[in-house]
Parts: C-alpha cells; structure tokens; sequence
C-alpha cells in the first residue's frame, strides 16, 4: 500500500511542479525556441499496479507482484524541439516488454510529449508528460490503447552537447471494454514504473 | 483543420480505441491469472492417494505429484505408460507397439516404497484402450473383434464386438462408477455406442453418428456428448431413448486432442471446458448448456479431471494440477 501511496504522490508532484512559477527558477537559460534534443532511453521497468475498477470479485488493486509480470525492460527514442526556452515539444517512440509467468507481453508506445525544464545548464531535472497511443500484444492477442506519461529526471551534461539523464515516471495504460461486452468486467488501468538512464544530445 | 474538425478527429479516434478491444480477452486480465508451465506438460490424473497425485505425463511418462508444499515435486516411475488404468491399489500400464503385436502390461503399487513395478501380463492382449481412472481395457482379439477386460484379475466383462474395418473404440468410463460406454464406428456412415453398467449392457444407441467423447449418467438422466458438439438427452425410466437438446458452443473434440473429452459430473451438471478456456455446464435432466464463469480456469487448458471423495482435481497442459473447491467455485493450483 505504501508503494502506491508513494506512485501517487508523485503523480501529485509532478504537475504541481510544472506548474510553479517560472519566475521563481535560475535565470541562465539554455535553450531557446528553435533548440532540439535527441534522447536514446533503456532500462528496467516495475509493473506499478493493474486497477479493474468493474470486477464483481476478487482484488481490484493488484500491486508489483500481484501483476503476475516480472521486471521488464523498456528502449526509446525520442526528437523534442523547444517551444520556449523552458518548454519543449515532440515525439517518442518506444518498446516495452515483460513476461508473466508463462509469457511475453509487448507494447508499443507512440507517444507526443511536453517537456518542461526549469533547472538548466550542466544539471537539468527535466519533467515530462506524455499522450499517445500503445500497441500491446500478449498470447495471440493484440490491440491498440491509449497511453498517458509522466516522468521527472535528473540529468547532467559531462560535454556542452551530450548528457545522462536517470529517470522514472509513471506510465499508463487503459484496457477499456463497453458496458455491453463480455470482457467488462476485465476493463483494467495498468501502471508501468520504468527506471531509466537516457543519452541526449542538444543543439541551439 | 479547424478547432471542430480536430475535437471530431480525436473524438473519432478515442471511439476507435475503446471499439478495438471488444472481440479481446482481457490482456491484463489473462496476466493477472497466469499461471507458472510445470516441465511435464499434459496430465492425465489416475489416482490420489494423501497428498500424492498418480499422472501419466507427456512422452508417455507414469510419474507422482507430491504436492504437500514442504516436499513439492514429481517423480518419475515409468517411461512405458503409453495405456493406463487403475483398481485404485495399482496401476497398471503398457507401452505402445509395432501393429498387431500384443502390448505388455506392468503393475505398478500405488505408494510401494522402493517402487514396485512388476510385469502383470508379458505377451497376452493387443491394447486398443484403457481408462486412466478404472480398471478396464479394451483389446483386439483374433478375430479383430473387441473385448473389454479388467485388467486386475483379466475377467471378461463384454466380448466380441464388432466396428467397422477394425476401426478401434473409444472407451469412455464415468469416474467413480461402474457406468462406461464403448463408441465406435458401426459402418462407412453410422457409429453405433453401447452403454453398459458392469457387464451389463442397457443400451445400444444409434443415430448419433459421430464418436461419444463423454457422459453421465446419474441414475435418473443420462446425456451424452458427441464429438460433433451434440447433446444428446434420455432418461433411465424412458428407456434410454436420447434426443439431441441442442450444441456446445465453441467445442472442438480435438481440442484438447485426445478422446474422452475431460467432464466432471457435480449436483445435477456435467461440467467441461470450452475452446474459449471458459467452464460451461449441461444440466441433465434438461440438457441444457450454461456458461460457468464462477469457475475460472481461463489461464489454464483442462487435459484431465480427478474426482476423489467429492473433491475435483484438474490435470492441465502445462500448468501443473488444481484443486476446484465446488462450494466456493474457488480454484487452486496445488
């Protein structure tokens, strides 16, 4: 219970520091509109939780272990171009797998994510939201969900262009079904923890 | 695109996502539930004694299940466990052979501690099937016509049966009863299916032309399932006449792919499992078939069931053994 307490106050933190007021960061800025950022990411990824708000019976809250997923891993490459000189814009494409007991479950995540920075220079802690889409596949079954993100990270840049992020976040995926389907019951909001150490190079 | 259009696009978009799923299973549902592979593939369950579980696994292995969590593991006793039956005291066994040459068959005491393993019958019968839960055996005799033994003591339970080009029965036993049913093909087109109690034949049911994989018969209903997904009805007091009551829907019989199709009889049902993975149910005096999903056995494909003193085991593909608690419909690997 504490773990998903913990996963929950970060979802609070995270928006709640997006939205802080820019005045009240370092003023040497980075970037400017037109900037880009090149980012490669891999590493380990924790089955947070699985929520079947419509299950008659049974656990609704499945946590960690309780998924039946082991630790899994997670690659992806992401383009940003900056808006401002905080906020910046693009796209990531990744591969997540894991397996359960038996199996591979696989997701693709497409996704368009905002990035905002207010800590810039040689040390940035940069904070994402992301929504797109998944393509997940599990046994002989596939199909298309939407997917919500949010991670914060800490990065340092060893050379004015290159720098090592290590982050975390939350990763969200819906499994929705209609009120009228069989599978209502299966309707489940699965939580992903990746843990993750990123390349990136930037360019003004 | 104008502010209308773009609301629409994503409107449409979010409809389309939801829609994907509905012809799906759960996927997270299905994680949730899956269930660790055991490295001895099917089971077939033979006999239960204390905690131990008698199986004849894949590559036609005899081994026990211990599955007290303390000493948990299987044991391997024979690899020539191609035909199994059991008097409940032994387990009697025999490899397959070349065609025409007679099968020789082994005993096997249950709990014998060093294992005993003894010939029983070295050169004597040409074993078309056994029943993995009772002491029976159908052979091929000299005459390419069919007997039916127990294979403890060799009494001759029915002799001289005849199907069409030698084409071999099923045997299909009802678990702890005396009740079985020998199902074979009569001519090119038509299959007959004799139903005996002990060695007393009750009827010889034609019109149900296709192999009978399973039945039950409580004393009062009988109904029989065809590998064609049939249901066929009939009553002890009518004379065994059946009527077909209708379909199982998504049924293979070869799905798992071996005959008799696994059932369990509890209350007034005859239980299976679909291809689908979902329980579903044939009331016997109706015939009628419902969906059970209180019983979930969706993570695992049933290969066998077990019913002992009341209590319903399943042996799986790939998953190990369960225990399905009928009270709770709770189910529990062991």
């Amino acid at each position: 219970m504490k773990k998903v307490l913990i996963v929950l106050l970060l979802c609070l933190i995270v928006p709640s520091v997006l939205l802080a007021d820019e005045e009240a960061m370092p003023k040497a800025r980075q970037y400017a509109m037109g900037s880009q950022m090149f980012t490669f990411t891999a590493g380990p990824v924790l089955p947070a939780f699985f929520y079947r708000p419509f299950l008659s019976s049974g656990d609704k809250l499945l946590s960690f272990n309780e998924t039946h997923l082991k630790v899994g891993g997670y690659g992806s490459i992401r383009y940003q171009g900056f808006l401002s000189s905080t906020l910046a814009l693009g796209g990531e494409l990744g591969y997540y797998f894991a397996y359960d007991r038996n199996d591979l479950f696989t997701s693709v995540p497409f996704q368009a994510k905002l990035t905002y920075i207010p800590l810039q220079g040689t040390i940035e802690i940069p904070l994402s939201i992301g929504l797109g889409f998944a393509y997940n596949s599990y046994q002989k079954t596939s199909y298309m969900s939407l997917l919500a993100t949010a991670e914060v990270g800490f990065s340092w840049y060893f050379k004015e262009e290159w720098g090592l992020t290590i982050g975390t976040g939350l990763q969200l995926i819906p499994e929705l079904y209609g009120k009228d389907t069989d599978n209502y019951s299966d309707t489940t909001l699965a939580g992903f923890m990746p843990i993750t150490l990123s390349v990136t190079y930037r360019s003004n | 695109m104008n502010k209308h259009t773009l609301l629409i696009t994503i409107i449409l978009a979010l409809v389309l996502v939801s829609g994907c799923n509905t012809e799906n299973d759960g996927i997270f549902m299905r994680i949730s539930k899956s269930e660790t592979k055991t490295d001895v593939g099917t089971i077939t369950l033979i006999a239960k004694s204390g905690s131990k579980f008698y199986t004849k696994t894949r590559e036609h292995q005899l081994q026990v299940y211990e599955s007290n969590p303390a000493t948990k593991g299987w044991t391997l006793l024979s690899t020539q466990a191609t035909f199994v039956a059991t008097d409940t005291t032994n387990i009697y066994f025999a490899p397959s052979v070349t065609k025409d040459e007679n099968n020789p068959i082994s005993q096997y005491v249950i709990d014998s501690s060093p294992v005993a393993i003894t010939p029983k019958y070295a050169d004597t019968y040409d074993v078309v099937a056994m029943s993995p839960t009772a002491d029976l055996m159908v052979v091929k005799d000299s005459t390419d016509k069919f007997d039916v033994y127990n294979v403890s003591n060799e009494a001759s339970v029915v002799s001289d049966l005849s199907f069409y080009e030698t084409n071999p029965p099923q045997l299909i036993v009802q678990q702890e009863d005396t009740h079985f049913i020998i199902s074979g093909k009569s001519s090119a087109t038509e299959y007959t299916h004799y139903l005996y109690d002990g060695s007393t034949l009750l009827a010889t049911i034609t019109g149900i032309n296709a192999p009978v994989v399973a039945f039950h018969n409580d004393g009062t209903n009988i109904v029989l399932l065809a590998s064609s997904s049939e249901i066929w009805q009939g009553t002890v007091a009518g004379g065994y006449v059946f009527t077909k009551k209708g379909t199982v829907p998504s049924f293979s019989a070869g799905n798992p792919s071996h005959m008799p199709y696994p059932v369990f009889f509890h209350g007034t049902k005859l239980y299976l499992q679909d291809n689908n993975n979902y329980m579903r149910s044939i009331d016997l005096p109706t015939g009628t078939v419902a969906e059970e999903k209180t019983i979930d056995l969706s993570a695992v494909k049933v290969w066998s069931y077990l019913v002992d003193s009341g209590k319903v085991y399943v042996g799986t593909t790939q998953n190990g053994i369960f225990e399905i608690n009928m009270t709770t419909n709770k189910v529990t690997s062991l």
